[in-house]
């Protein structure tokens, strides 16, 4: 049902004996809204009849994840029931996120977050990116991560990032991108950076992207993010980069992976982490360290990168 | 183009406000006024002296802020910091005030004391049950019951973890 604002004033003051905060014009009242969560923001139409469509404005960052849940189907999956709970949590999980994302009538929204062990196979999640596609948001992050089972590996397959919904349309607002278990391709990603203003980009656990080569002083990239096991080619010359992770443990410690080719020109790095997949390269070139580095600032990387390496020989 | 560098605010009381032309462009509304060469004369708003007052405060600050935002000056940062905290202090603590400055920065075109009034606004809002807030800012439940049921069919989901 539409609402409509009522009486938007447009003068300066009121007089508030009693509610004053309803009497504030509708678009006030979404701002406000817009600077709190998602679910804060949802349990303000219970408030009064003037505030229950406020909501479907609502500007801020959505929020879509079940941490309970998601442990709830780990201990199930320990103990070797799985099939059934998980399905139908995955049922009510999209229903849910379908139900929120189509009661929106705003135009844009600044972030989009959706985490859970998903069914990659459901035509409902390329959807939800045009959704972010539309809304223009500035922050995009899909954590489809399975439910983690000791006893056995998850099926191999995946959720392919929709490339395809980018090309035509421009998703310049993107300052942010954070995909785990989520497909997306080296060159996906480096067309993406080229013409988005993306800061910020985490990528773990993506089965298609073997080779990276992100370059160039137009590219805005400050913070990136990699736990990739299949990535054999990395190629990153960036000016703008100031903090490189990887993380140190990997959920899978049967896997190693190992980047075969890495070339790397970082001058501005300040905040570095390694995990296995460069600890070789590192050790084989300590004593270009310095230029590998190219101008890295923080004494304190040295010592990351020497525990690092204590950390990978030791779960060796 | 106007020929003096200040421009003349009348609150809705009667009170004439004498500001530069530079602090006040931060409001959309004015700025316009003043490139459309209608700003000569007094303008009037229909806004509090008491809250013009302090929009015009909030103005100068934020500009003189940003005239020095390349100077080293830690001590002048500081009161800045300190100024701001006292703003928000005064304006959480005070609802006819922070409802006042939000109608007048809405209206005024002020996108940056807009939002801070909204943060405000919702940092007041943010861990209270809806019981709890209703309280605070007395607002009345007019649902049915079953409009009530309704709300709670579709947004369940935000009352549990």
């Amino acid at each position: 049902m539409p609402i409509l604002p009522c009486n938007t004033r447009r003068e300066g003051d009121f007089t508030c004996p009693n509610d004053c905060i309803s009497q504030l014009p509708y678009e006030i009242l979404v701002d406000v809204l817009s600077c709190l969560s998602m679910k804060e923001a949802a349990r303000t139409t219970i408030l009064s009849s003037r505030w229950r469509y406020l909501w479907n404005s609502f500007t801020g960052c959505l929020n879509f994840e079940k941490p309970l849940t998601m442990a709830y189907l780990e201990a199930k999956a320990h103990l070797g029931l799985e099939a059934e709970p998980l399905a139908r949590e995955r049922f009510m999980f999209m229903s849910w996120v379908n139900q929120v994302l189509g009661s929106h009538h705003g135009q844009l929204m600044e972030g989009l977050r959706i985490c859970f062990d998903v069914d990659y196979n459901n035509n409902d999640i390329d959807k939800w990116v045009q959704f972010a596609v539309e809304k223009k948001v500035q922050k995009l992050e899909l954590d489809f991560s399975g439910v983690r089972y000791d006893c056995y590996e998850r099926s191999s397959g995946q959720y392919t990032f929709p490339s395809h919904l980018f090309r035509c349309s421009s998703f310049r607002s993107l300052t942010s991108l954070r995909l785990a278990n989520v497909g997306v391709s080296g060159e996906v990603l480096e067309h993406l950076l080229s013409y988005c203003t993306v800061e910020a980009l985490s990528v773990k656990e993506s089965l298609c992207l073997t080779s990276l080569k992100l370059f160039g002083p137009s590219l805005k990239l400050k913070y990136l993010e990699l736990y990739v096991a299949g990535l054999k080619d990395l190629e990153i010359h960036l000016p703008n980069l100031i903090s490189f992770k990887e993380p140190l443990h990997y959920v899978n410690r049967n896997i190693h992976p190992h980047i075969a080719t890495i070339s790397m020109n970082v001058p501005n790095l300040v905040d570095v982490s390694f995990g296995y997949s460069l600890s070789d390269y590192i050790m084989n070139n300590l004593c270009q360290l310095n230029s590998f580095l190219g101008g890295c600032k923080s004494k304190t990387d040295l010592v990351e990168l020497v525990c690092a390496r204590a950390s990978c020989v030791h779960e060796c | 183009m106007a020929t003096t560098s200040t421009v003349k605010l009348r609150s809705g009381d009667n009170e004439v406000f004498e500001v530069e032309k530079q602090v006040m462009i931060q409001s959309g509304t004015i700025r316009n006024m003043i490139e459309d060469d209608a700003a000569d004369g007094e303008i009037p708003l229909q806004i509090s002296s008491r809250n013009l007052a302090k929009v015009v405060e909030w103005c100068k600050c934020m500009q003189h802020r940003d005239r020095n935002n390349n100077n080293d000056n830690k001590e002048e940062e500081e009161e800045e910091e300190e100024w701001e905290k006292k703003f928000d202090e005064e304006v959480s603590e005070d609802k006819d005030l922070h409802f006042g400055l939000l109608l007048a920065a809405n209206y005024l075109e002020i996108p940056a004391l807009l939002h801070r009034l909204c943060q405000l606004a919702a940092d007041i809002v943010k861990g209270k049950t809806p019981e709890e807030i209703r309280r605070t800012f007395n607002i009345k439940k007019d649902f049915t019951p079953e409009e009530e049921e309704a709300v709670m069919d579709e947004h369940g989901w935000a009352f549990h973890d």
